[in-house]
């Protein structure tokens, strides 16, 4: 009898392990329809899964503005929300979709496209965008040319568009007051911009006011470049620029900010930058529209806008989104639908009534003044036409990885600016001719 | 005879099934999480891979790549200062703070400097970690505050290539040295009594107690703590990433760090798996070395 209790705890601790496992598999396999089931298969019965960068209190909004479709298609829409970066995020997207995981769409930053298609995580949306041509071609009516070029590569159609951003200069307008310092115009320069800087730098009861904080990411840090007639990399993504002479000039400048005339704090890892604006330590950000949430949150409005100083000129860089349709969907039509459902009004205006700039024209120049700040907001939409897409080669982990090292090298370290970009142009250069 | 053979075997054969099912669920975790993992890091660096796209056979190419990769030097190099300076800090200073609680005559407050030194090794890293970065913020951290208040300039803890070390070591302290203290404070808790009143009738001083009888009885836990702290050194990642993100630059990219980076955010998990691989046999080189030169200085004799 004991021999056979024991046997039987042996054996129900075995069971026990295999037991741990969950059910996805069994929702996997209920997903799995085979083609002739397919047409069958009611749309109530089908749940598309959504990956959504962002934190889970921006869910409720997500699910808020999902409803529309949900109630007028019938579908269930899981939105899977992952916090992070967007290199962590499409990490997680590969994870997921390794796993097993059927992932039907996908929310993408432009510096994701090429690594999606050259991954064979997206696929083309044509057969459906031919279907409804009318939808489709409404929509990108609306939607500034450049801004929707991205999502064509090699001849086919990778999305809809939802929202983008620009990178313009935000100033806390309370500080600019207190300094004696007017709104400069469009086309203000460097020496303005240094003169500016220097008149909002001071200390306060022992604590340093800075002018700016030094833009600290890849996306505005090409945004400065773009002024000074230059960019990380050729358009073509063929060969590294970083190292250019007007390349070199900028990042000497952002050196010399922080080091030589001390009107901007070194970046450090885990200080906000936009926080700072807010609370008055800095009296200028480069940033797009995503800093609204925080201003909101804060109830800050003391925010005007400008373009990015013109070094050698003033061309306005983007960055752009939309929904992709992954090549892993059972239900491509469905996903299709909900992707252009999402580009549409109905969603651009319930969930990008505050941060990204909406990509459909009508709407961004509807809904960006209508929180009544910041000053000159108008300059988020303008010139879209002509703006210029930030470099997204397929090794954009990689390429944006190298920026970073060599900006906290010069700022931060204060190493030499034309041998640190040389050596980062050496390793880009490596990372593009894989590709 | 025959018979009792034969019940013997069957109870043997018995207690063979029972026994392997009672050993099933470790066995199969191990092969699961381990074995598996372990099999795949040696034959991953053969390959480029992303997760998604097949693995395409690359032969030797990762292992060329690691060798002529100048970042490698840098992060190896990073990942040793780390050795240099977090592996006496914690096996000497762990050992200093057990023997001083352990000399606490009185219970409760020996009990409660136990606790306060233990606490923050059940804190969770990341937000401990996150939390210290705005303490040592160069201009609004309230470390630099009061240095400020007494009129000192403020110090670059997290932007000085040099001072990042200084910060990541005051929080690796604070942090975990209440692990070797444990170790420690068991170990010593074992060395019986009688031994320090015969030095005591001897004549011997608290120096004296502590040189020549405490840290030679105490030798196998130094030993384990060495080996424990070098092999979790050696895979640094939390406090760089948290504290420092790897800079300023590649100043404090460690090679975890560095795996990290390349695998997961790179998606090159053949090339992270190759980096993987050099730090394993690393770290196996120096803990076999330590295990050989155990002989020259661990006592396991208490006789």
């Amino acid at each position: 009898m004991k021999k056979v209790l024991m046997l039987a705890i042996a054996a129900a601790m075995a069971v026990s392990l295999f037991g741990c496992r969950g059910d996805s598999d069994d929702d996997q396999t209920e997903k799995k329809t085979p083609g002739t089931e397919k047409e069958e298969q009611v749309k109530e019965d089908i749940q598309l899964k959504l990956t959504w960068l962002g934190l889970d209190m921006n869910k409720e909004k997500l699910d808020r503005s999902l409803k529309p479709f949900v109630d007028e298609t019938g579908m269930k829409v899981e939105a899977v929300y992952i916090p992070g970066n967007w290199e962590e995020y499409f990490t997680k997207i590969q994870t997921m979709i390794a796993g097993g995981e059927v992932v039907d769409n996908a929310y993408v930053a432009i510096e994701g496209f090429e690594m999606f298609r050259h991954m064979g995580l997206a696929q083309p949306v044509d057969k459906f965008a031919e279907k409804n041509k009318e939808q489709v071609e409404e929509l990108f009516s609306d939607v500034p040319k450049g801004v929707a070029a991205p999502f064509t590569m090699d001849g086919k159609l990778y999305g809809f568009p939802t929202s983008y951003n620009n990178v313009v200069i935000h100033f806390n307008t309370k500080l600019l007051k207190e300094a004696g310092v007017e709104l400069p115009q469009a086309d203000w320069g460097k020496e303005e911009f240094l003169e500016i800087c220097k008149k909002l730098t001071k200390e306060v009861d022992g604590v340093k006011q800075y002018a700016l904080s030094i833009p600290n990411g890849n996306f505005m840090i090409e945004a400065w470049l773009r002024n000074n007639g230059t960019g990380f990399m050729t358009p073509d993504f063929a060969k590294s620029t970083i190292n250019s002479e007007e390349s070199i000039e900028i990042f000497q400048l952002f050196q010399d900010l922080v080091h030589k005339y001390g009107y901007a704090p070194i970046p450090e890892p885990n200080v906000d930058p936009i926080q700072q604006l807010i609370d008055g330590k800095t009296a200028m950000g480069s940033w797009g529209r995503w800093p609204m949430d925080e201003y909101e949150n804060n109830e800050f409005k003391d925010v005007a806008l400008q373009y990015i100083p013109s070094f050698k000129e003033n061309r306005v860089q983007f960055g752009v989104d939309g929904i992709f349709v992954t090549s892993k969907t059972k239900h491509y039509d469905e996903a299709c639908e909900m992707a252009l459902w999402m580009a549409s009004d109905k969603f651009v205006r319930e969930y990008f009534t505050i941060g990204n700039i909406p990509a459909r024209t009508s709407l961004a120049e509807e809904l960006v003044p209508i929180p009544g700040y910041p000053a000159n907001n108008e300059i988020f939409y303008k010139g879209a036409d002509t703006a210029v897409a930030v470099s997204s080669p397929v090794g954009f982990a990689k390429t944006a990885s190298i920026t970073m090292e060599a900006f906290s090298k010069i700022v931060v370290g204060k190493e030499d600016v034309k041998k640190t970009l040389d050596n980062a142009a050496e390793k880009m250069d490596a990372v593009l001719a894989k590709y | 005879m025959t018979k009792k053979i034969s019940v013997f075997k069957k109870k043997q054969r018995w207690d063979n099934i029972s026994g392997y099912l009672f050993l099933s669920p470790a066995l199969i975790a191990f092969v699961i999480f381990i074995a598996i993992p372990i099999i795949m890091t040696l034959v991953l660096p053969l390959f480029n891979y992303n997760l998604i796209l097949p693995a395409e056979f690359v032969g030797l190419d990762n292992f060329k790549d690691f060798f002529a990769d100048e970042d490698m030097a840098i992060v190896f190099g990073n990942t040793s200062k780390f050795l240099l300076i977090l592996t006496p800090m914690h096996c000497i200073l762990g050992l200093i703070l057990a023997y001083m609680v352990q000399r606490v005559k009185h219970t409760a407050l020996r009990n409660i400097f136990r606790g306060v030194i233990y606490f923050p090794s059940i804190v969770t890293t990341a937000s401990v970690a996150i939390a210290f970065t705005y303490m040592f913020s160069t201009d609004s951290g309230f470390i630099n505050y009061y240095l400020r208040q007494l009129g000192l300039n403020n110090v670059p803890w997290l932007t000085d290539s040099n001072m990042v070390y200084v910060t990541i070591a005051i929080f690796s302290f604070w942090k975990f040295i209440g692990t070797t203290f444990l170790y420690y404070f068991i170990g010593l808790n074992n060395i019986p009594e009688s031994y320090y009143e015969s030095a005591r009738i001897d004549g011997a001083g608290p120096v004296q107690i502590f040189t020549r009888i405490t840290v030679p009885l105490v030798t196998p836990v130094i030993f384990f703590v060495v080996i424990i702290t070098t092999i979790g050194v050696f895979q640094i990642f939390n406090e760089p990433y948290f504290i420092t993100n790897g800079g300023p630059g590649v100043s404090t990219t460690t090679v975890a760090l560095k795996i990290y980076r390349v695998a997961f955010q790179q998606n090159n998990i053949g090339y992270g798996a190759t980096v993987a691989l050099g730090l394993f046999i690393l770290i196996m080189m120096v803990t076999v070395i330590q295990y050989l030169m155990q002989n020259k200085w661990v006592v396991y004799d208490y006789e």
